[in-house]
């Protein structure tokens, strides 16, 4: 989608972009535009893990076992809580003995995905998360991460008996079927992701749009109608802006149970 | 440490040839004729995938609350699999949406 450029994008186009551009010259890539090369959604992601570092190292020493302040308490129910939908209830239930390892992956992964996604609420920001580099990138990293644990808790030969199937006559029916199941996932974290926030965009942008015809028509049709249709332009929108935060939400919290499952699969004993 | 290394550069190269096969594919408009048909079976393709995914959850959704009212006890497990299942076929319909997406707008 096509956007204004943002301040941040600007600024670190002015600090980093020749740096940018030398390294991307380096790499045999040439920038749509040799003035930004910097896009601004990576501009902006960038910023969210300057700013995401930041904060947990300024948090982690707030962190105490006997004055826990409200911020605290917030990030604990993040970890676990009532409705056992915290990251360390996941990590117990579904990977299991074991499980709270993965949490800084799997935590890292969902929260860089949760404030990629609300940002945009705040004038001025995009979320990085609706172009579709960025959860591209995202996916990958689960997909290489559960992988490689995989390979580390049963080794090649017992990891690749996970893509065998049960029995072995069927290896040959099963092993293609894994192989595409397991390379989909890659595109389903994705396009789920990506779809979701361009989604809850377009749809600001449509009532929008469909608020300010159905106001200017009445105008010019009646005075009186137009002044009671005034607010549809204004309000509308708003009901969507309440929805995209629960999508951004919601969407995260797939993109933390989503690689959950995966680790749970790739490292469990026998299924 | 090797094999992490390996499989670093595996993840640079895949990143690297990424880049230039997606900006291949955006600079070829569809004749007019063929544009109009576009928009007419994106429409078409996408109540579809509504309709049959908007059954589909329902009837998960169905299913887990009739389960949660026979046994409060099992709430947890009930809904992570209800979750999982309703993104998982919510996921369908999204496929449809970035086809209608990808064909329509370019």
């Amino acid at each position: 989608m096509e956007h204004h450029p943002t301040f941040i994008g600007d600024l670190f186009n002015q600090l980093f972009g020749g740096l940018a551009l030398a390294l991307m010259e380096m790499l045999g890539i040439h920038p749509h535009d040799p003035l930004r090369p910097i896009p601004d959604h990576i501009a902006i992601e960038l910023f969210i893990v300057l700013l995401a570092v930041i904060f947990f190292l300024w948090f982690r020493r707030q962190l105490s076992a006997d004055n826990p302040g409200g911020l605290q308490l917030c990030f604990e129910q993040v970890l676990s809580n009532s409705f056992r939908v915290g990251i360390y209830d996941l990590l117990d239930e579904i990977v299991g003995h074991h499980g709270r390892k993965h949490l800084a992956m799997v935590g890292s992964v969902g929260l860089f995905v949760l404030f990629c996604n609300v940002i945009s609420l705040i004038p001025g920001f995009i979320s990085p998360t609706a172009v579709h580099t960025v959860p591209l990138g995202c996916a990958l990293v689960v997909f290489l991460y559960y992988n490689w644990e995989g390979l580390r808790a049963h080794g090649p030969a017992g990891y690749g008996k996970h893509f065998m199937g049960p029995i072995l006559p069927l290896a040959p029916l099963m092993l293609p079927i894994e192989l595409i199941s397991h390379t989909a996932r890659l595109l389903s974290l994705t396009v789920r992701l990506w779809v979701n926030m361009v989604v809850s965009e377009l749809l600001y942008l449509t009532f929008l749009s469909l608020g300010l015809v159905t106001f200017t028509a009445a105008w010019e049709w009646n005075k009186i109608a137009g002044g009671v249709l005034v607010f549809a332009p204004l309000v509308f929108p708003v009901a969507f802006v309440a929805l995209h935060i629960f999508v951004a939400f919601l969407q995260a919290f797939v993109f933390t149970l989503l690689p959950v499952v995966y680790v749970g699969g790739a490292v469990a004993e026998e299924h | 440490m090797k094999r992490l290394a390996t499989l670093a550069a595996l993840a640079l190269v895949l990143l690297v040839f990424a880049a230039p096969a997606a900006a291949q594919a955006a600079d070829q408009k569809p004749p007019d004729q063929v544009a109009m048909w576009i928009v007419i079976a994106s429409g078409f393709s996408m109540a579809i995938a509504s309709a049959f995914c908007g059954l589909a959850q329902a009837k998960a959704t169905a299913a887990a609350c009739e389960g949660l009212a026979r046994n409060p006890g099992a709430a947890p497990a009930i809904r992570f699999s209800l979750i999982l299942a309703l993104v998982l076929i919510e996921s369908l319909a999204l496929y449809t949406f970035a086809i209608v997406f990808l064909k329509v707008t370019y």
